[in-house]
């Protein structure tokens, strides 16, 4: 019964593997703009199956890293490889939840559900079993021909989180997702999630600037730092799973990360503090 | 009861105390006036009589609906597709503006000799004048609304990878749809003046044609009664886009 936590050294290739990713934005459409360094030699590996989460100061470039994960955008320099082959655009191996849920407000939950699947011009009943399986699998059954504005946040993630995984994506890139959500919705929410991508044994790639959901959620954290962007740590979280079935907060290895984690991104915080007020 | 409930309250009895005021006063200043130059609402209702009984008016009616209706009909279905390509692809919106926006705000009078030259004085002339500004009027509110779409739900589409077809289908004609129907309003109130510019000023037929010659016999009432049937078509294509707004609508907030 020892760590029953999940290690995924089995599998041989990573699920996404980054080398060397550098991206600059231009700050306006001038070309003699000033150039800022989103993201500066990213070098990451994500196993399959795992669930990392992301976490560091506003402004870190995490959005822009999980974007260029997803071939939404394309970095200046490194490469993006996924399962194994080099990517540069999106694909159906990997799907997006997205922070302020991105549902389309004139189609109905089902048809949102369905909207991926419709693009790839699978036979129409298929598709729609596919998706009222995964409408089911989100507890929304009883919402299928609800229109967005009709639902709280809460219940359109749940949408969002259906339509990535009608597409029967093996890596879910996930930003911010429940950002938007009040707290109690929230940690049900974080709990499915965690139901769901165990079951299905989905990778999983999670932004968030929640510590207690980092850490709740992921076999390891990574922690960046900004300007420029940089991955300053990756730890890892040996709590057991599924940590549904015990207060994971009062556990010492969540203590125990999460309290390590505060205090790096404490430090990063007040560096970048004295270096303003300098 | 209930009636007189419906009555009581301020949205009703106001207009129909309104109407009545008015109505009333044009009849007494109408009777006191010249019958050549003014007409009051009883001799109106006496022309309307005598212009059904000899179909005059209907024959007016029919001459000038077909023109508005398959003016406008063409101009949907041109107008809306050339927006989106607009819309989509903005440097060929870009290329055309300067002449579709020249165009929509030049008065079309100004152009009848050249629409006499191009397209005789018949019904051919009557349909370019409904529909080409009609569906200038669609295809730029239709490419506004496609321009205008969420950035957020473009990045989903291309997220799931979908193709440009798609694309318009899905994503850029939905989000557009109230740009759309603001551009077939629009568009309605240029098909009618159009029709009936080229009624007045090309060959004289249809209700517009009725205006030119009732003003230049005389007949005031007669000229006013062609403006009431007018206005009725106008109202009831207004009163369509409504129908059709509230049907394309109900994913928008009802709880307002």
């Amino acid at each position: 019964m020892e760590n029953t936590h999940i290690t995924n050294s089995s599998t041989g290739t990573s699920a996404i593997e980054l080398s060397g990713i550098r991206k600059t934005f231009t700050l306006s459409e001038d070309k003699n703009a000033q150039q800022v360094l989103a993201l500066d030699g990213i070098d990451l590996s994500i196993n399959q199956g795992e669930f990392l989460t992301i976490i560091g100061p506003s402004g870190c470039g995490k959005t822009t890293l999980l974007r260029i994960m997803a071939s939404l955008i394309l970095p200046d320099e490194g490469r993006v490889i996924v399962e194994g082959e080099a990517v540069s655009e999106p694909d159906i191996k990997r799907a997006m939840v997205f922070q302020t849920f991105g549902l389309f407000p004139w189609k109905t939950v089902l048809d949102n559900v369905v909207f991926p699947l419709i693009v790839r011009k699978y036979p129409a009943q298929q598709t729609r079993e596919i998706a009222i399986q995964h409408i089911k699998q989100v507890g929304l059954e009883k919402f299928q021909n609800a229109y967005p504005h009709q639902l709280s946040g809460g219940m359109q993630q749940r949408v969002g989180l259906a339509r990535a995984l009608s597409t029967g994506a093996d890596i879910l890139l996930m930003d911010e997702p429940f950002g938007a959500i009040d707290a109690q919705t929230r940690e049900l929410m974080q709990e499915e999630l965690m139901r769901i991508c165990q079951e299905e044994q989905k990778t999983v790639v999670f932004i968030t600037h929640d510590l207690n959901e980092a850490v709740m959620l992921a076999d390891r954290v990574l922690l960046m730092s900004r300007g420029p962007g940089q991955v300053r740590e990756i730890i890892s979280v040996n709590l057991p799973r599924p940590r549904t079935e015990y207060d994971v907060r009062a556990h010492q290895e969540f203590v125990r990360v999460r309290g390590h984690l505060w205090r790096e991104l404490r430090n990063d915080l007040i560096e970048q503090r004295t270096e303003e007020m300098v | 009861m209930n009636l007189l409930a419906t009555f009581k309250s301020r949205r009703v009895y106001l207009p129909i105390l309104s109407l009545l005021v008015v109505l009333g006063g044009w009849e007494l200043v109408g009777r006191s006036i010249n019958p050549l130059l003014f007409a009051p609402p009883s001799s109106i209702i006496a022309m309307f009589g005598e212009l059904i009984a000899s179909g005059e008016l209907l024959a007016a009616a029919k001459i000038t609906m077909q023109a508005l209706f398959l003016g406008y009909i063409l101009a949907v279905i041109a107008g809306i597709p050339m927006g989106v390509l607009m819309g989509a692809w903005p440097r060929f919106g870009d290329i055309l503006q300067p002449y579709l926006y020249a165009i929509f705000s030049t008065p079309r009078v100004v152009v009848v000799p050249l629409i006499i030259v191009w397209f005789g004085i018949g019904f051919e002339a009557r349909l370019f004048l409904v529909f080409f500004w009609t569906a200038i009027a669609i295809s730029v509110n239709t490419a506004q609304g496609v321009r205008n779409a969420r950035p957020d739900l473009l990045e989903v589409a291309r997220s799931f990878k979908v193709g440009r077809y798609q694309m318009a289908r899905h994503v850029l004609i939905p989000g557009a749809v109230p740009f759309v129907i603001s551009g077939l309003r629009i568009g309605a109130e240029r098909a009618i003046v159009g029709v009936i510019i080229g009624e007045m000023f090309l060959q004289i037929v249809g209700l517009g044609g009725i205006i030119t010659t009732a003003s230049s016999q005389l007949l005031p009432a007669k000229m006013l009664c062609a403006v009431a049937v007018i206005a009725v078509l106008g109202t009831i294509i207004v009163t369509t886009l409504d129908m059709l707004e509230a049907r394309f609508q109900v994913w928008r907030n009802d709880s307002n």
